[in-house]
Order: structure tokens, then C-alpha cells, then sequence
């Protein structure tokens, strides 16, 4: 029998489970969790009022919290996500971290009847938990301890029962290795290091069955919504609102690579019984929209076709983002050709651990990429290991063209690395290579404590203190580093200007803000639609054109207050971070304008409660305070540091230098100015309340959200 | 060929030939071009048993696996219009049943992750669960469309034992039998037509081409 | 009637189902089910298409079914299967009836589609396909591209329907646009970083400009 307390959208209960004593208690989600509405906003409450701040993020003592929003599972198109929060074992300060899991398994929490699962303790032997509605227990896991997250969710699947979903580590967590993640579906993840976190408390995995329901309180326009918002606003991965290729019915197609690559004669090449023809997915029709995506093509080009079973991806999402594949030139090297995943994970990343000389095509032109790539990324996922957005894979690209394992590592553990394998393009390089890392390994597999205290091991963060006079973080070229913290860029000012540079450098991993890039990347013309419709929510001046982009101003401002909230609203909700918000759509008949008030209206018909946006934003604006606060205090205790400004927020040279011989803010480069950064800086801290000179909340803006506590926290340590 | 066999290749569309259409047993009959067409598929995709056809009142109803994309949508939709709440356990459309681990080995933790696809209602002649109902509950409407009448029903589960495939569940809040009703709605909001309706109206036009 | 052997002793309120249990395997006569709505529908006479009243409205339902398929109709192609085209067009266009069918000129042909169902780019687009003239396409494209978005073309943009170019094609017709200067002389090439080509125009891109657009918009991550 399910936990049914008869709210709308909630399911009502956070679920404490303690792994060193075994016990499992259960406390009400509301009143005391609603100002900070779920998912996102309910881990960071839970870390900020239970978790001292110096606590070791992989330890007994630490608490990771698994949570979902009262939009999860509530049927909102793109809202199957879990958000998973805990403190970073790898980026500098040590400060707080969320994940963002996708596959079914957020539905599974709801369905079971709670909002939040809070992990305690540690297991004294390995374990998984189990959770059937309000039955909660932890069973023996040394079975599958030590397999890798397929095998796991395999047998654990097999286990409880058909409609029980999964999610484990994989041998990465098990040995604590910092940039690991943890598995569900076939290919979605959650990393920023969650598979140590649940390592180091001997919790192997979850496997959850929910026979409950999500109560919306009007019904009949919570579907009018729903199916609003899949006719007539969203469009492809990313709502890129033009298709890639010509479609009877477009007014415009995209000569930008986009994320709308299906289209006539583009084709799931590998579907059992007769390849199918993704055709045409006019904007205003429902049953195309799962067409659209065809992500692979966007991954690989048209040779990987072929290779295509169908589209895949989350809970109650129309768009299906992963493609599923079926390799079967893998089959030859006695490799699984049964593959699913999804953008860098599947193709930049796995390949950056070959020379590029070194990869060769298998069967077609241009193949090796999906060879390699799709082998990489199943190998990945059954250890559990997450790539830091490929830094993980930059770091080793470098090291490896410019002879730094040669120099770095013990002659003897150098010998005994199979280099031929990648020398010869062998996709079982990486096997072994990965291996090494996920298991700790050997001096290499330092590269898996992260960027940050793996460039601090090797002295490659310091020009003085390597041969090769390299500083990692500030090199123009193979580096994508956004601040000295540790983790890279993630759509910042390549396709934001200022504005997507400020948002990225205000967490403490990359950030998983794509309101931005979701429309410049669209494929819609900039002057005919992405200006008119963003200058018509942010004035003019809000947005720039590609590679050609102007001073800062107060509209550029707000438009990055407006994403920087969207992000920390989205993961409590939750919603997808990559669709949300509707900012533009798919319609010529709505002149492709979107719906950005369509995320209150989904609120209010499910809550029963009158939501508006401001009241969506103040919450965020909340949660945002949170993440800001947080991170001061981890600085200060971890790094002796009273000044974010100047430290976390640092961003570094290569942003300014590359393109020497174009000058900013002209046609033909992205790269931002240092002092107009500094204003830029400035006016977004004073946008969002905080002390212009440290970038830290003031006590006042603290209070506004209820957070006296904190700025009381912040004052002891001096640092207001 | 014999005249069953034909099917829809001939004009004269039997009573016979649509009650055979309104089951499994697609494999072997020849389909015709337009028919296909209008249902989205192969010959293939239908010999083999990735598409399945049942009657609904407003036309046919073709599963196609292969076009299923897990997306449990169909389940949102039917819960969401017949519950006025969102659930997998009470759909009267499973589809998650198949997506972790189905049966044959399917499902993404099986071996074949990528078959997974939803199970509907079949609308049987003679419903097992109809007979199994001690109260007379389950009734056939005026389109022949089995509804359980939630005056009678008084949850004992008997429906969800006696259907070869439990369909049927019992809802936990309401302790009434939730079946299919053929409204659709897992239909129109399936993003990738791995659920559709091809209206009666064009069948028969189809099947009438020459 | 059997229950095929699946009733279970007693009953039970929920019941934990292990679904992979289940069979697949089908009692063919019990699955049978006598759709009223089926039934009636296989006994409605064959549906009639109204014939058109004359030749003109024949033509015009001929235009009609095209661009439903999202086809244009060559009418010098047309003209050439039948003579009696050109009348029949001049009588189309004065017959109310016909309202709905409008023409899309070129320098080589005219062509005829149904309001409202392709997009002016879609028109543009197999326009240019048709008439033919790969040098024309691309260079059309190239300079609306730099101008509207502003956007470099990259060239497999010219292997997508409608135009179907193949890579000889392509390249050829390439080369012949960068040789001919004159009245094309605003057509470059850039290249993104991967090395693969992109066209735009001079009038609307400077090279600076385009290069680092070229690199835009392959951007991956």
C-alpha cells in the first residue's frame, strides 16, 4: 500500500534512512520544506542545517540527499529527473555540489510516496536499499559489490521484481575515486562524484517500486498544458526550435549544427525490423515529436545511422535526447554492441584518450568516433566513472600528446601499460585504461581525483613547478577550464557573452545551465527571431549576435540573473535543465515566440495554489542565496579564503587572451574583456544583493530569504 | 492464395477479414500498400510481431514496438484523464512492466535493453475478466467497449487475477477496478506513434484500394 | 469458459504481479471482438472521390495532391507531357474555383503549389532544386543565409532533400562559383577548425567574421 496524504504535487514525506544504525524515519515535506519547493532546494537545506561544512564528503558523516519537486512525475512534459546533492570531494573548497540523474527512477520516488531520500551513516557491509511504497529496508549487496553498474542493475532488477527500478555505483564509487558517478536505465547518470559519496557508506545501490500516484488538483488543464506545451511550444534536444534539415513545413532550417536532426531520409538505420524513416515533425503535431531529437546523427553525422535502434531518454519526456544504438562492429573485438548515451559522454569524451593519428575508421569514413566513442562511454558507465564534462578526457588528451606519462609515472607502471592498444585505435584501450582510473590503479589514476588536485599533484598548475612551463587552467587551446576550481565551462561566453560566463562561474561544478545556449544554438536567425523575442522579455541590447558581441549592460545582467535562477528552479521542480524554459518554440504561427510563464501555470494546476513566476524566482533567488553563502564558508574553512570575488570567481586567462589578433567585442570572437568582466561582475553581484567588493551575500539580502541563520555563520567567520 | 490470405488486397473488405484484423494474428496476412502505409509499418515489422492491432471503437488501434521510446507518456495521459491523477500502477496502459525488466528478456536491465513497448488492453469477446467478476461489474458499453461500473465494484481483485495479461488493477485509494475504456487518451499523447488510431473509415478505405 | 489456466487461489486486493510471467501466447477465438464501429465501416460503400467539373479543376487537384507530398509542379515539364497545359493553366487561373493554386517564378520555369501548405523557404528551396542550376542553388542560399541569421552554409547542407546534391556535384559546382568571380565575386569559402568547408558572401560576412562563424557553428559541447 502506497504513502497517500492526499497533497497535490507533493508526495509529502522525506525518507531518512541511516545506514550505521539501520534505522528508517520519515518527517512531513511540508510546511518546512516549502519556501524551498524540492529537489535542488530541499538537498541544500538538508545539507546546510545537518552537515557541518568541513565534513569529508566521502565519509560516514556526510549525507547525500536524493530528491524530486511536486512537478516530478506529475506528467509535466521533461520533468522525470532526480536531483542528487552532497559536498564535492574535488573542486576547490570542497563546498556543495547537486547532480542531476535522469532515466525513470524519479518517478519511482514519487509513485513510492516521498519527496526526498536522505542517506546517513555508513553500512558496516556492503548494502542496497530497498524501497517498496513504505516498505524501506537494506539488503545484502556483496554480491554484486565489485561488478560493474550494469551487471548490478541486472541482477538487483531481477531481484525485487519487474517494475522496480535501479540505480548503483559502479567500481569507481566502490574505491572512492572522486570524478564517479552512479548509473540507472541504460546510460543515465548522476555524477559530480555521488557513486564515492555512496562508496564510502557502502551503499551499492537503490532499487525502488511505487504503487502511489501524484494528486494534480485540476486535472483537465494540467492536460491542456501538458499537451500544449508538446504541440505548440517545444521543438527538438535543447528546444532548438528549426529543424537541421528542410522540412515542407519550416521557414527556416539550420545551418548551425543543431539538435533537431531528424528529418525525410534521416533514419533509426537499426530498428529490429525495418529501418524507420524519422520523416517530417511539423510543429503543432504530438506524435512526431520523439523524431525530431535523433541525437546520434548530431553526436557522429549521418554515418551513424546505421547504427541506430531508436531514440531513449527520461520519465515523461517527449523529446528522447539519448539515442540507443546497436554497434556491431563491436562484436568483432568481443565487446557488448548494445550502447546508449548521449552527447560529450559518448563521443568527445571517450575519444579523448587516443591520439587522434591513432583512431582509424572501421568500416566507413568517419566511423571511429562512433566505434570508440560509444564502447567509451558503455565502459564508463559500468565503472561508474564521470568525466568532470571532459576535463577528465582533456587532461589525458594533453598529457598524452605531449609525453607527460612517459615523465610522470614510475618506469615500471608505464611499461605495463598496453599503449599499442590505443596506438592501434583498439577500443579495448579502454578497458584497461579506464580500469586503471575507476580502481585506483597506479600513479594515472590520480587524473580521477579530479582536475583540481590532480593538476596540484603533477604541478601542472603552476608554470614554475612542471617541464613543460604549463598552467592548465590558463592555456589557450585543449582547455576548457572556466575558473580555478576545477571544473570546465559548460556554455559560457562561446555562446552567452557575458552573460553565459557569469552563471558559470557560480557553482562549484560546470554549470547545467542551457537557457542560453538553447536559443542561440537553435538554428533560428538571429535578427528575424532571437533578437525580437529575447529584447521582448529583457530589453534591448539583452542579447548578442554569434561571435560578434558588445559591452555589458544592465539588460545583459538581468538576462543572466533571469538563467542563473531558472537553473536552481528547474532542479528543484524538477525539470529538465536542458529544455527548460520555453523561451522560444517551434511555431511559425507563434512566430516561434515560447511561453516563459508556462512553468507557474504547470504550479498552479497542480498545486491548486496561484503561482506566478516572481514566486518561482523568489524561491530560487532563495536557493540561490544558499549555494552562494554555502560556498563562501566552504572557501573560508577549506582554503582560508574571505573573498569569492576574487578566488572562485576567478576566471582565467585564456578567456581573455585567445583570438590574439581579433579585438573583443568585434566581429569574429567570443572572448570576453578583463575589465569589462569587472563591471560585468560587479553589476551582476549587485543584481543579486551581495557585497560587490567579495561577491558574498549581504546580511540583508540573507534575511530577505529567510536565511538569517546563514549570514549569523558568515559573520562569525568574518567574512560579512 | 487463398481468399483469408488475400486480405486486404482484395476490395471486398469481409466482416470476417476485420474481426481477423482486430487480433494478433497479423503474421501472414498480406497487408496492403496503403493499409501499411496508413499504419506506419512494414510487412516485416508485422511478420515478425513487432506490430499488433487491436479494435477500438474509433478505428484501429497498432502497437508498433520498435517506435516505443519508454517515454511512459501513455501511462501520464491515461492515468491523468481517467484518475485525475498521475500513477503507473493504475494505468490502464503498461508500459513500464516491459521497460526495467519484461518478459523474453527484455527491458533496459535485460539483455535486449532497447524492447520494451506497452501493453493494452486486448477487449476480449469472451473478457476472463468479465466472467471472473462476482458482482457483474464489468459490462460491455453500446461500442462494445468493457467498463467496469464502479457502483458495483467492490475491489476484490478477481478481474486482475482472471486476465491472462492483469490488466486490470485495483486502485488503492478509490478500492475500484481500473480497465481500459478505449478513450484514447494513451493514443493522442504518444510522441513517437508507437500508439495510434488509424479511424475505421480510412481502414476501410484502404482496404478497398486497388 | 477457460481462464487459460492463470486463475489464482483467492483473491486479493493488490497483488504483486511479476509481469515476466506473463505469455504472449493468444487464444485466437476468444480475442475476437465484434466492433460495432468496425462492422459498420466495413459495410459502407466504397467511398467516391467527387470527379472534378473540368479539365482546369483537374489540373488543379493534380497541384493540389503535389503539394500535399511537398512537391512543386514544373509547369514547363508539365507543358511538355501535354499540350494542352498552358490553356488549361490560363483557364485555371481565372476559375475561382482554382483560387488556391498560386505560382512561383523563376528564370527558367514557373511553378504551381497549393496556398499554405509548404513554407517560403520550402518553395525557395525546391525551386531551386528543380530548375536545376547547382551553381544558382547554392549561391541563393549562400547569400540569404549570410544575410538572414547571419549564418556560413557549410556544404553537405546541399546533400539534404529537397536538393539530393551528391558530393561531385557539390564540388564541382563549387569550384565553378569560386573561378567565375564577376557577378559572384561576393561568394568565399572559410573552413571550421575541423577543416570542413563553409560558403558565404562578402556582401553581408567579412572573412573574420565568417571563420569564426564557421567555427560556431560546429561547436559540440
Amino acid at each position: 500500500m502506497s504513502v497517500q496524504n492526499g497533497i497535490n504535487g507533493w508526495a509529502g514525506t522525506v525518507l531518512r534512512v541511516n545506514l550505521t544504525t539501520g534505522s528508517v524515519t520519515r518527517e512531513d515535506t511540508l510546511p518546512k520544506y516549502k519556501p524551498y519547493i524540492g529537489g535542488m532546494g530541499i538537498g541544500y537545506k538538508v545539507i546546510w542545517d545537518e552537515v557541518p561544512l568541513d565534513t569529508e564528503p566521502f565519509s560516514e558523516e556526510a549525507k547525500v540527499v536524493f530528491s524530486v519537486g511536486p512537478l516530478t512525475g506529475s506528467g509535466v512534459p521533461c520533468s522525470g529527473r532526480t536531483t542528487i546533492t552532497l559536498l564535492s570531494n574535488w573542486s576547490r573548497g570542497k563546498s556543495i555540489v547537486d547532480a542531476h540523474m535522469g532515466g525513470h527512477i524519479a518517478h519511482s520516488i514519487k509513485y513510492a510516496g516521498y519527496d526526498a531520500i536522505i542517506i546517513e551513516g555508513k553500512a558496516s557491509k556492503p548494502v542496497y536499499l530497498k524501497i517498496e511504497d513504505d516498505k524501506v529496508s537494506l539488503e545484502d549487496a556483496s554480491h554484486v559489490w565489485g561488478t560493474g553498474t550494469f551487471n548490478t542493475n541486472k541482477v538487483l532488477s531481477a531481484e525485487c521484481g519487474a517494475e522496480f527500478d535501479v540505480a548503483s555505483i559502479g567500481p569507481a564509487g566502490e574505491n572512492l575515486v572522486s570524478m564517479s558517478c552512479m548509473i540507472t536505465s541504460f546510460g543515465n547518470s548522476g555524477g559530480a562524484g555521488v557513486g564515492g559519496a555512496l562508496g564510502a557508506k557502502n551503499l551499492k545501490a537503490i532499487a525502488i517500486r511505487g504503487t502511489g500516484a501524484v494528486k494534480i488538483a485540476d486535472p483537465v488543464e494540467h492536460k491542456n498544458l501538458c499537451d500544449y506545451m508538446i504541440r505548440d511550444l517545444v521543438g527538438g534536444n535543447n528546444n532548438h526550435n528549426v529543424p537541421s534539415r528542410p522540412q515542407s513545413w519550416a521557414e527556416y532550417t539550420s545551418t548551425v549544427k543543431n539538435r533537431w536532426q531528424g528529418g525525410p531520409g534521416v533514419m533509426w538505420g537499426a530498428a529490429p525490423d525495418g529501418a524507420i524513416d524519422t520523416g517530417e515533425q511539423p510543429s503543432g503535431q504530438i506524435a512526431v515529436a520523439a523524431y525530431r531529437a535523433t541525437k546520434g546523427v548530431f553526436d557522429y553525422g549521418d554515418v551513424v545511422q546505421q547504427y541506430i535502434v531508436k531514440s531513449g531518454g527520461c520519465a515523461s519526456c517527449p523529446v528522447r535526447c539519448y539515442s540507443e544504438y546497436n554497434v556491431d562492429i563491436l562484436a568483432e573485438y568481443d565487446l557488448p554492441t548494445l550502447v546508449s548515451n548521449t552527447c560529450v559522454p559518448a563521443g568527445s569524451g571517450p575519444t579523448s584518450f587516443y591520439l587522434k593519428d591513432a583512431m582509424h575508421d572501421f568500416k566507413d569514413e568517419g566511423d571511429s568516433k562512433i566505434v570508440l566513442g560509444l564502447h567509451g562511454a558503455y565502459v564508463m558507465d559500468d565503472l561508474g566513472l564521470w568525466e568532470n564534462y571532459n576535463n577528465l578526457g582533456r587532461e589525458f588528451a594533453w598529457c598524452l600528446k605531449n609525453g607527460v606519462f612517459e615523465k610522470m609515472l614510475p618506469k615500471e607502471e608505464f611499461d605495463s601499460i598496453p599503449w599499442h592498444l590505443m596506438e592501434e585505435g583498439d577500443p579495448r584501450w579502454l578497458d584497461d585504461i579506464m580500469g586503471r582510473i575507476a580502481r585506483k590503479e597506479g600513479e594515472i589514476s590520480r587524473i580521477g581525483e579530479g582536475s583540481y588536485f590532480f593538476y596540484k599533484a603533477w604541478g601542472l598548475d603552476d608554470a614554475s613547478k612542471n617541464e613543460w612551463g604549463v598552467n592548465m587552467y590558463d592555456m589557450i587551446g585543449g582547455n576548457n577550464n572556466v575558473t580555478y576550481n576545477g571544473y570546465p565551462k559548460h556554455h559560457s561566453s562561446e555562446d552567452g557573452w557575458q552573460s553565459g560566463l557569469l552563471y558559470n562561474v557560480m557553482y562549484n561544478r560546470d554549470c547545467m545551465v542551457h537557457v542560453l545556449t538553447n536559443f542561440v544554438r537553435s538554428g533560428s536567425p538571429f535578427n528575424e527571431v532571437i533578437k525580437p523575442v529575447l529584447e521582448s522579455y529583457f530589453g534591448e541590447g539583452c542579447v548578442d549576435a554569434p561571435k560578434a558581441y558588445t559591452p555589458i549592460n544592465e539588460n545583459k545582467v538581468k538576462l543572466a540573473k533571469w538563467c542563473f535562477l531558472q537553473k536552481q528552479w528547474q532542479d528543484s521542480a524538477t525539470l529538465c535543465d536542458w529544455m527548460y524554459p520555453m523561451t522560444l518554440s517551434s511555431s511559425p504561427a507563434r512566430k516561434y515566440v515560447g511561453d516563459i510563464d508556462l512553468d507557474a501555470k504547470y504550479m498552479t494546476a497542480v498545486t491548486g495554489e496561484e503561482w506566478t513566476m516572481d514566486d518561482i524566482l523568489f524561491s530560487a533567488e532563495r536557493i540561490s542565496n544558499m549555494l552562494r553563502g554555502i560556498t563562501a564558508i566552504s572557501f573560508k574553512i577549506h582554503e582560508n579564503m574571505d573573498n569569492l570575488r576574487k578566488t572562485h570567481d576567478a576566471v582565467p586567462a585564456w578567456v581573455f587572451d585567445k583570438d590574439p589578433d581579433v579585438p573583443a567585442f568585434s566581429e569574429g570572437t567570443d572572448k570576453m574583456d578583463r575589465e569589462d568582466w569587472e563591471k560585468s561582475l560587479t553589476m551582476f553581484y549587485e543584481a543579486m544583493g551581495w557585497n560587490v567588493d567579495t561577491g558574498i551575500p549581504t546580511r540583508e539580502t540573507l534575511e530577505k530569504f529567510d536565511l538569517g541563520d546563514m549570514a549569523d555563520k558568515l559573520e562569525e567567520l568574518g567574512l560579512i | 492464395m487463398s481468399e483469408e490470405k488475400r486480405g486486404f488486397a482484395t476490395k471486398e473488405v469481409t466482416r470476417r477479414q476485420f474481426l481477423k484484423i482486430s487480433g494478433v494474428s497479423l503474421t501472414g496476412l498480406v497487408l496492403s500498400t496503403p493499409l501499411l502505409t496508413l499504419m506506419g509499418c512494414t510487412q516485416k515489422q508485422v511478420d515478425d510481431g513487432s506490430v499488433t492491432t487491436w479494435a477500438f471503437p474509433q478505428g484501429l488501434l497498432v502497437v508498433n514496438k520498435d517506435k516505443c521510446t519508454g517515454c511512459q507518456r501513455c501511462e501520464i495521459n491515461c492515468t491523468l484523464v481517467n484518475d485525475g491523477c498521475v500513477s503507473s500502477y493504475i494505468s490502464r496502459v503498461k508500459v513500464t512492466r516491459n521497460l526495467f525488466s519484461g518478459r523474453n528478456d527484455t527491458g533496459l536491465y535485460s539483455d535486449n535493453h532497447f524492447v520494451y513497448f506497452p501493453d493494452t488492453c486486448r477487449q476480449c469477446a469472451e473478457p476472463a475478466c468479465g466472467s471472473a467478476c462476482p458482482q457483474g461489474a464489468i459490462y460491455a458499453d453500446d461500442s462494445g467497449v468493457k467498463k467496469v461500473d464502479p457502483e458495483k465494484c467492490i475491489g476484490c481483485g478477481a478481474c486482475v487475477s482472471a486476465c491472462p495479461w492483469h490488466m486490470p488493477t485495483v486502485n488503492p485509494v478509490t478500492n475500484k477496478s481500473s480497465k481500459c475504456v478505449q478513450c484514447g487518451a494513451c493514443v493522442a499523447g504518444c510522441p513517437s506513434g508507437a500508439l495510434s488510431i488509424i479511424s475505421w473509415e480510412e481502414v476501410a478505405a484502404a482496404s478497398q484500394a486497388v | 469458459m477457460a481462464l487459460l489456466g492463470r486463475r489464482k487461489p483467492g483473491f486479493t486486493t493488490t497483488e504483486a504481479v511479476d509481469p515476466r510471467t506473463l505469455s504472449d501466447a493468444v487464444n485466437e477465438d476468444n480475442i475476437v471482438t465484434p466492433c460495432p464501429a468496425a462492422e459498420q465501416a466495413a459495410g459502407q460503400p466504397p467511398v467516391e472521390e467527387p470527379l472534378p467539373a473540368n479539365m482546369a479543376q483537374a489540373l488543379a487537384q493534380f497541384v493540389r495532391n503535389h503539394s500535399r507530398g511537398g512537391y512543386l509542379v514544373s509547369l514547363a515539364q508539365l507543358s511538355r507531357e501535354d499540350p494542352n497545359v498552358p490553356t488549361l493553366y490560363e483557364q485555371m487561373t481565372s476559375d475561382p474555383a482554382c483560387g488556391d493554386i498560386r505560382s512561383y517564378k523563376t528564370a527558367k520555369d514557373t511553378y504551381l503549389y497549393e496556398e499554405g501548405i509548404m513554407s517560403e523557404l520550402y518553395l525557395m528551396l525546391n525551386a531551386l532544386a528543380l530548375d536545376g542550376d547547382d551553381v544558382n542553388t547554392i549561391v541563393t542560399l549562400v547569400r540569404y543565409n549570410s544575410k538572414v541569421f547571419p549564418t556560413v552554409t557549410p556544404l553537405d547542407y546541399f546533400f539534404r532533400t529537397p536538393f539530393s546534391m551528391t558530393q561531385e556535384q557539390v564540388d564541382a559546382a563549387v569550384e565553378t562559383i569560386l573561378a567565375t568571380g564577376g557577378e559572384l565575386a561576393d561568394i568565399a569559402e572559410t573552413q571550421a577548425p575541423s577543416g570542413n568547408r563553409y560558403l558565404y558572401s562578402t556582401d553581408h560576412l567579412t572573412p573574420v567574421y565568417a571563420k569564426s562563424l564557421a567555427e560556431f557553428a560546429e561547436a559540440n559541447d
